[in-house]
């Protein structure tokens, strides 16, 4: 337990920032939990075939999505969020919002283009492995990402 | 803002385009300034994405967290005991067992009877009735059971695992080398009186599965303790 404890604060950081970039502030403590306990009741099925760290992040995207799922953020949901947001959020250029931090402005991206912005942006995986990740098609995920970008482009450039 | 050339833009970043598609794109960016103002900003987005540092939480969660996994493993203990007090009778086992049951039966009515002659038939007959506990125990009849020898292919994994553990040894902390070894050996110690009882009746359905448990068990805590060696090297 105590050598689990030890990859328990090697890795923290990064899988509460990414449960609360994908699920918000409010969950984050309680999914991140749930992370590591998952982690611990899957250990057997780490080969060391990849480092920990990369297989833990796997799991930590698992709990997440299974949570999403859970809170109803559907795969209708998903694709159809996009275009409105945008047009709604590009709407507000007049508006005096300067430079917001990006992990503000993530909170007002629609859920899907959030999602998608996290996983590729972020946290660095392929357009292929999200597909498969939400059950979408990579010609989605692309265009979440792009719509992502286009809305957050207001609040980091400026 | 919506034509194709904006459009193909974080594709472009990402390195997504067919090489014509990309001289295109690079020629139309020549020529248009807002195309590459938006391709600056949309490039500007990537890299704050990437350049995101992540901090710990400010709550504590470990407490929370140890505590969960030490209730889980007192369920799986539980369980891995219920597991354990499952017995499986050969038929003729199984019909002694319900004579036996039967004749205890029979003989604590007649001392309660001939003691407590006062207690109504009822009571009597309540006190004495058999009640199965859904979690006392299955039966099983042998017919029906299944024998899981230990095979060969686990006996090599375990063997693998210990040689590989070994090796790895001095990465663990003490006190989780403590830990690995006693329970290791109480599996063993489970093994070897499961081996010898074997040579007597080597039939026999419990034991078999008595065995193959454990070193399934032995099994997974071996690959257990080989991630955690791997994890810290």
């Amino acid at each position: 337990m105590e050598a689990f404890e030890r990859l328990y604060r090697t890795h923290v950081a990064r899988i509460h920032g990414l449960t609360r970039r994908m699920l918000g502030e409010e969950l984050a403590d309680e999914v991140t939990q749930d992370v590591f306990v998952r982690a611990w009741t899957k250990l057997d099925s780490f080969r060391g075939d990849s480092a920990f760290g990369t297989w833990l992040h796997r799991v930590a995207v698992n709990v997440v999505l299974a949570r999403r799922k859970e809170l109803g953020r559907s795969r209708d949901r998903f694709i159809g969020d996009g275009e409105a947001a945008v047009q709604r959020e590009t709407g507000t250029t007049d508006h005096p919002v300067l430079r917001l931090e990006l992990e503000t402005a993530l909170t007002k991206l629609p859920d899907g283009a959030r999602q998608v912005f996290v996983l590729h942006d972020v946290e660095g995986y392929r357009h292929r492995e999200i597909a498969e990740m939400l059950g979408v098609t990579t010609g989605t995920t692309k265009a979440q990402l792009h719509r992502a970008r286009m809305i957050l482009r207001q609040y980091v450039s400026r | 803002m919506n034509d194709d050339r904006f459009q193909r833009l974080s594709d472009y970043l990402d390195g997504g385009l067919s090489p014509a598609d990309r001289v295109e794109l690079e020629r139309d960016l020549e020529a248009d300034v807002e195309l590459r103002t938006v391709l600056a900003e949309l490039r500007a987005v990537k890299l704050s994405g990437e350049a995101v540092t992540d901090l710990s939480p400010d709550t504590e969660l470990w407490p929370a967290i140890a505590g969960r996994i030490e209730a889980d493993r007192v369920v799986e203990l539980s369980s891995e005991r219920r597991a354990r007090r499952t017995f499986t009778f050969t038929m003729p086992q199984f019909a002694a067992a319900m004579i036996g049951a039967l004749l205890m039966g029979s003989g604590a009515v007649w001392m309660a009877r001939s003691l407590a002659p006062d207690v109504s038939p009822d009571a009597i007959q309540t006190a004495t009735a058999p009640v199965i506990e859904p979690d006392a125990g299955e039966i099983r009849l042998a017919a029906t059971g299944t024998v899981r020898n230990p095979s060969v292919k686990s006996d090599l994994a375990i063997a693998a695992l210990e040689l590989k553990l070994a090796e790895e040894r001095s990465t663990l902390d003490t006190s989780t080398v403590r830990i690995i070894e006693e329970s290791l050996a109480k599996i063993d110690r489970a093994i070897e009186s499961a081996t010898v009882a074997l040579e007597t009746d080597p039939r026999n359905v419990w034991l078999n599965r008595h065995l193959a448990d454990s070193k399934a068990r032995k099994l997974r805590l071996l690959e257990k303790a080989a991630v955690l060696a791997t994890v810290r090297t």
